[in-house]
C-alpha cells in the first residue's frame, strides 16, 4: 500500500468533508436581493415584519452582534453582515453597483463615511427618530448618515512622573517638556489621521504642520504598535503620555489579566482642551447604502442603533459614548470617566483633509 | 526551462495536439491572472495620465523593501535548508520529530506571531530583555515563520535524489562537507531556488506584520495610499509597479541560473542511509532544529494562549464553524491552485514558452499583496458585471471568486514546487516511455506526476496552509455571515483583544499541522527507492511496461 495513495485517500476524504460543509455555507450566503422570503422563521418578541438586512460591517466588535440580536428580537428582521476594513467595503460596493446585496454600512472615522457619500454609495435618509437621537455635527449635511456612538482620542499619562496640568492641551503633547516622553501609533492609523485633519480644520494647515512636526521631535520612541501597546509603554516607563482612544484604558481595567489591571491603575486620561475647542472625538456611524435592496428595514436598523435601547447597547459593548450627551449610557465605568467637551467640530471635515493630513505625517516623518 | 526532448520531430497530429495544449495553457494563464491585470491596467493607465501616487517618495520604500527581502530571504533559506539536510541526513535525538515539525511555523499566520513577540517582549512582559520591535523585529518575525518554505522545498528534493551520485562521491573519498556542497545541494538547487524565491516573493507582499512594527515597505505605502489617502488609482499603480520589479527580479535571476541541468545517470534509487549522530554534535544537531521551530512557532503560540488563559477569556462559540470554514475554502482553493499549477507545469514541458511565461506570470500574483489581488479579483468581477454576465456578488458566486482570487495568489507557490518536481523526469526516463509506447497524456500520468508527486504534496500542503491563514483576500471576498479562523483572528487583533485572538490563531496553527504531518509523513515514505523497493534489484522501473498504466498502484 502506498504511501502516495493514502495521501490521495485522505485528500479525497477531505474534500468530500468539506463539500458536505459547503451545504450550509452556501445557503447562508444566497438569495441577497431577496426582501421576504428569508425571515420567515422571524416571529419573536416584536416580530413586525421579518425579512432580512444585510450590513457591510467594518467594525470589528463582537459585542456588535448582541446589538443586532437585540434588534432582530424587536423587529423580527434578521441581520446578515459582512465584516472588512471600510476602504474594501467601499471597493466592494463599487464593484457590485447597481446589484449589490448591501442595505446598511457601518465603519468606524467619520472620514471613512464621508468618502463613502463622496462615492456616490449612499443614500440620504431622513426620518424624524434620526434627526431626534444624533446631534447635527455628529451626521452628513446631507444626511447620508450618521454617527451613532462617539470615542475620544485622549492623552494617558503616568501617574506617577505627569502631573494632569502638564497635559491639559493637545499642544503639550508638542511642547518642549515633552521631549523623549511621547509614545503614539503609526500616522497611517486612521484615528491619527482624523486627529491632524480636525487640527487642520481649525488652525490651518501651517498650525497644524507645526504641531506634528513638535510631537514628532517628542517621541520616546519609533511609533508603532496600536493604542494598547502605548498604554503598556506609558505604564512600563518607556514614555510617560500617550495619544489614544479613552476605551482601551477601561477594557483594561476589566481585564481578568493581573498585569492588564496594574496599567489601568498606574495610567489616567487627561480629557484636554477643556478650556479651548474642546477634546477630539470620532464616531462610528452608518448609512443607508445606494441601491439597498431592504431598505425599509435599513432604515429601521439605523433607528434602533441610534435608539435609546441601541445606545446603551453600544455604550456597554465598547465603552463608547452615545452619540447625543444626553443620552444616558448605562456604563458605571464610561460615566466614571466624567463628563467632558467635546470638540463640536463638523466630522465632514475629517475626510475632506485626510489627505492634507497624511502628506503633512509624511512630510515631517511621523512614520 | 525544462528539458523538453520530445518536441523534435514529431508527427502532424502531435503538432496539433501541441498547439492546442499551448492555447489551453496561455488561456487558463490569462484567467489565472485576470486579477493581476485589472490591477495593471488600472495602475499602468494611472501611469499614462501622469498620476504621481500622491507624490510618494519610492526610493525609501524601495530600500527598505529591497533590505527586508534580501535579508529574510537569505536568512531564511540558510535555515530551512540547513534543517533539510540535517534531518534527511543524519539521525539525531528528536531527528524523527523535526521531519515533520519543521514545518510548523508555516501554519502560524505571520502577523499572528508579530502580535505574540511584541507582545511577549513589551516593556514589562516576560521576555522584555530584546525587545521585538521596528525593522529587525519584523526581520526576525518573517525570517523564522517563512523559512519552512525552504526546508520544504529542500527535503522534497533530497527525498527524490539518487543516492548513485552521493556514493559515488564517497566512494571518491569525499568528506561530508564536500559531498554536501558538490552533489546535494547543486541536484537540490532548483527547489531551493524555488523555496528562496517564495520567501522572496512572501516578504515583499507582506503587510500586516511590517505595518504593525511601523516599517515602511512597499506593500506598506501601496496600502497607505489607498487607505490613507484614498486613491485607489495611486494603490494600483504602485502596486504595479512592485510586481513589474519582482517580475524583473525573477527574469535577472531566470537568465542568471543558465542552463544547468541534472540528469541522474541511473534509476536505480534506494534510501541513502542517515548517518548516526553520536557525541555532542547529535545536539548540536537538535538544537539547530529546534532553534527556529521554537521562535517560529511553540514560543509565540504558547505565549498567546498563555495570555488568553491569565485574561480568563474563552473561546468564541462560533470557532467550530469558522474552522470549517477556513477547511472547506483551503480545501476548494488548494484543489483548484494545484490543478492549475498541474495543467500549467503539464503544458510547460511540450512548451518551453509556456513553461517560461507560467512561473514568471503567476509570480506577479504571487508577489503583490493579497488585498491588491483581491482589488484585483473585484475588478475584474466589476468588468463582468457591468457586462450583464453576473448579477450580485452574493453565496456561491462570491465564494467563486474568493477561491479564484487563491488560485491567482498563490498558483506560483504550487508551480515552482511542481517544476522543481518534473525537472527530475529526465529526457531518458522521457524517452523510454516513448520507446515504449506512451502517449502524451500516459506519459504524465504515469511518468511524471507519481516521480513529480512528492513535489506536488509538498505544494498542495503550502497552498492549503497559505489559504488557511490568508486574510485580505477572504476578507474582502467572502458571502454574508461567513468567518473563517483568520478573519476571526484578525478581527480580534485589529480590535486589540490579543487574548481572545489566541484561539482562532491556535486553530489555524492546528488546521495545517494535521495536513502538515500527514502529508510529510507522505513526502518522507515517497522516494522511489521505496516506492519501487518490490522490483527486483536494478530493474529500472520503467522496463515494466505494466506499471505505465496509470491507474496500477505503483510498488504493489
Amino acid at each position: 500500500m502506498s504511501a502516495i495513495g493514502m495521501g490521495f485517500r485522505a485528500a479525497a476524504a477531505a474534500l468530500v468533508l468539506a463539500l458536505a460543509a459547503c451545504a450550509p455555507s452556501g445557503q447562508g450566503g444566497s438569495g441577497g436581493q431577496a426582501t421576504g422570503g428569508g425571515g420567515g422563521d422571524a416571529a419573536a418578541a416584536g416580530g413586525a415584519s421579518g425579512g432580512v438586512v444585510n450590513v457591510y460591517n467594518a467594525r470589528h466588535y463582537d459585542s456588535d452582534r448582541q446589538v443586532f440580536d437585540q434588534f432582530t428580537a424587536r423587529t423580527g428582521i434578521q441581520v446578515r453582515q459582512i465584516q472588512g476594513n471600510a476602504e474594501q467595503l467601499q471597493a466592494r460596493l463599487e464593484a457590485e453597483g447597481a446589484d449589490s446585496p448591501a442595505d446598511v454600512v457601518i465603519t468606524v472615522d467619520a472620514g471613512n463615511l464621508w468618502r463613502l457619500e463622496a462615492a456616490g454609495l449612499l443614500q440620504p435618509v431622513t426620518t424624524p427618530a434620526l434627526e431626534a437621537a444624533v446631534p447635527a455635527t455628529l451626521r452628513s449635511n446631507d444626511w447620508f448618515w450618521y454617527g451613532f456612538s462617539r470615542r475620544a482620542r485622549v492623552i494617558a499619562y503616568d501617574r506617577q512622573d505627569v502631573r494632569p496640568e502638564q497635559v491639559a492641551t493637545y499642544d503639550s503633547l508638542a511642547s518642549p517638556a515633552m521631549r523623549g516622553r511621547v509614545c503614539v501609533r503609526p500616522a497611517s492609523n486612521v484615528y491619527n489621521l482624523s486627529f491632524l485633519a480636525a487640527l487642520i480644520e481649525r488652525r490651518g494647515e501651517d498650525q497644524a504642520r507645526t504641531w506634528a512636526a513638535g510631537v514628532t521631535g517628542n517621541f520616546a520612541r519609533r511609533p508603532e504598535g496600536n493604542d494598547t501597546d502605548q498604554l503598556r509603554a506609558v505604564a512600563a516607563g518607556v514614555c510617560d503620555v500617550a495619544l489614544v482612544n479613552h476605551y482601551y484604558l477601561l477594557r483594561l481595567a476589566r481585564s481578568q489579566d493581573p498585569a492588564d489591571r496594574a496599567v489601568a491603575q498606574r495610567v489616567a486620561l487627561s480629557f484636554p482642551d477643556q478650556n479651548a475647542s474642546g477634546t477630539h472625538i470620532n464616531i462610528s456611524g452608518a448609512g443607508v447604502a445606494r441601491h439597498a435592496p431592504n431598505r425599509d428595514n435599513a432604515v429601521r436598523l439605523l433607528e434602533f442603533l441610534v435608539s435609546a435601547e441601541g445606545q446603551t447597547l453600544l455604550a456597554r459593548g465598547n465603552d463608547e459614548y452615545p452619540a447625543s450627551p444626553a443620552t444616558p449610557s448605562g456604563n458605571p465605568e464610561l460615566d466614571a470617566l466624567g463628563n467632558f467637551t467635546a470638540d463640536p467640530i463638523e466630522m465632514s471635515a475629517y475626510g475632506r483633509n485626510q489627505a492634507t493630513a497624511a502628506a503633512i505625517f509624511n512630510e515631517v516623518g511621523w512614520p | 526551462m525544462s528539458a523538453v526532448p520530445q518536441r523534435r520531430a514529431v508527427p502532424s497530429g502531435a503538432a496539433l495536439m501541441g498547439a492546442m495544449v499551448r492555447v489551453a495553457a496561455w488561456g487558463l494563464l490569462a484567467l489565472v491572472l485576470l486579477p493581476v491585470a485589472a490591477v495593471m491596467a488600472g495602475g499602468l493607465s494611472a501611469i499614462a495620465a501622469g498620476g504621481d501616487a500622491g507624490g510618494t517618495d519610492l526610493l525609501r520604500p524601495s530600500m527598505v523593501s529591497l533590505a527586508l527581502v534580501a535579508i529574510v530571504t537569505v536568512l531564511a533559506t540558510a535555515i530551512g535548508a540547513g534543517t533539510a539536510v540535517l534531518v534527511a541526513g543524519w539521525r539525531f535525538p528528536g531527528s524523527e520529530v523535526f521531519s515533520c515539525a519543521m514545518v510548523l511555523p508555516l501554519a502560524a499566520p505571520a502577523y499572528i506571531v508579530a502580535f505574540a513577540w511584541a507582545d511577549l517582549t513589551a516593556p514589562g512582559r516576560m521576555l522584555d530583555i530584546l525587545p521585538v520591535s521596528g525593522f529587525g523585529g519584523a526581520a526576525f518575525v518573517l525570517t523564522f515563520t517563512l523559512f519552512p518554505y525552504a526546508y520544504l522545498a529542500t527535503r522534497a528534493a533530497l527525498a527524490t535524489q539518487s543516492v548513485c551520485a552521493l556514493e559515488a562521491a564517497r566512494t571518491l573519498g569525499a568528506g561530508t562537507g564536500r559531498r554536501l556542497g558538490a552533489v546535494v545541494l547543486p541536484m537540490a538547487r532548483p527547489a531551493l531556488v524555488a523555496g528562496a524565491a517564495l520567501i522572496a516573493m512572501e516578504t515583499a507582499a507582506e503587510y500586516g506584520t511590517v505595518s504593525y512594527f511601523g516599517v515602511r515597505t512597499w506593500s506598506v505605502e501601496i496600502l497607505r495610499e489607498w487607505l490613507a489617502f484614498g486613491d485607489r488609482a495611486g494603490a494600483m499603480q504602485l502596486a504595479s509597479l512592485l510586481m513589474l520589479a519582482a517580475f524583473a527580479a525573477l527574469l535577472v535571476e531566470r537568465s542568471a541560473r543558465g542552463r544547468a541541468r541534472v540528469a541522474g545517470g541511473s534509476h536505480r534509487w534506494r534510501t541513502p542511509e542517515r548517518t548516526e549522530r553520536v557525541g555532542p554534535w547529535r545536539w548540536v544537531a537538535s538544537a539547530a532544529c529546534a532553534a527556529p521551530l521554537l521562535l517560529g512557532f511553540v514560543i509565540p503560540i504558547a505565549g498567546l494562549l498563555y495570555r488568553a488563559s491569565i485574561a480568563g477569556v474563552s473561546p468564541a462559540a462560533d470557532l467550530p464553524s469558522a474552522l470549517l470554514n477556513s477547511l472547506t475554502l483551503a480545501t476548494l482553493g488548494g484543489g483548484l491552485t494545484i490543478m492549475f499549477g498541474l495543467a500549467l507545469a503539464a503544458a510547460g514541458r511540450r512548451s518551453a514558452g509556456v513553461a517560461r511565461g507560467g512561473s514568471l506570470l503567476t509570480a506577479l500574483g504571487y508577489s503583490a499583496p493579497g488585498v491588491v489581488v483581491a482589488l484585483g479579483a473585484l475588478t475584474a468581477f466589476g468588468w463582468a458585471r457591468e457586462a450583464g454576465w453576473v448579477g450580485g456578488f452574493v453565496g456561491a458566486l462570491a465564494l467563486g471568486v474568493l477561491v479564484w482570487s487563491y488560485a491567482t495568489r498563490f498558483t506560483a507557490a504550487g508551480l515552482g514546487q511542481i517544476e522543481a518536481g518534473l525537472q527530475r523526469v529526465t529526457p531518458s526516463l522521457s524517452g523510454a516511455a516513448r520507446t515504449l509506447g506512451a502517449g502524451a497524456a500516459r506519459r504524465f500520468f504515469a511518468v511524471d506526476l507519481p516521480i513529480a508527486a512528492p513535489a506536488t504534496m509538498a505544494a498542495a500542503l503550502m497552498v492549503f496552509v497559505e489559504i488557511v491563514k490568508e486574510l485580505p483576500a477572504t476578507l474582502l471576498l467572502r458571502p454574508f455571515d461567513f468567518d473563517t479562523l483568520a478573519t476571526r483572528a484578525y478581527g480580534f487583533a485589529s480590535d486589540e483583544r490579543l487574548a481572545q485572538a489566541a484561539f482562532p490563531a491556535a486553530l489555524i496553527a492546528l488546521a495545517g499541522l494535521v495536513p502538515v504531518v500527514a502529508l510529510s509523513r507522505a513526502l518522507g515514505l515517497s522516494r522511489p527507492g521505496t516506492r519501487t523497493g518490490a522490483l527486483p534489484a536494478g530493474q529500472p522501473t520503467l522496463a515494466r511496461p505494466r506499471t505505465l498504466d496509470p491507474l496500477a498502484t505503483p510498488g504493489e
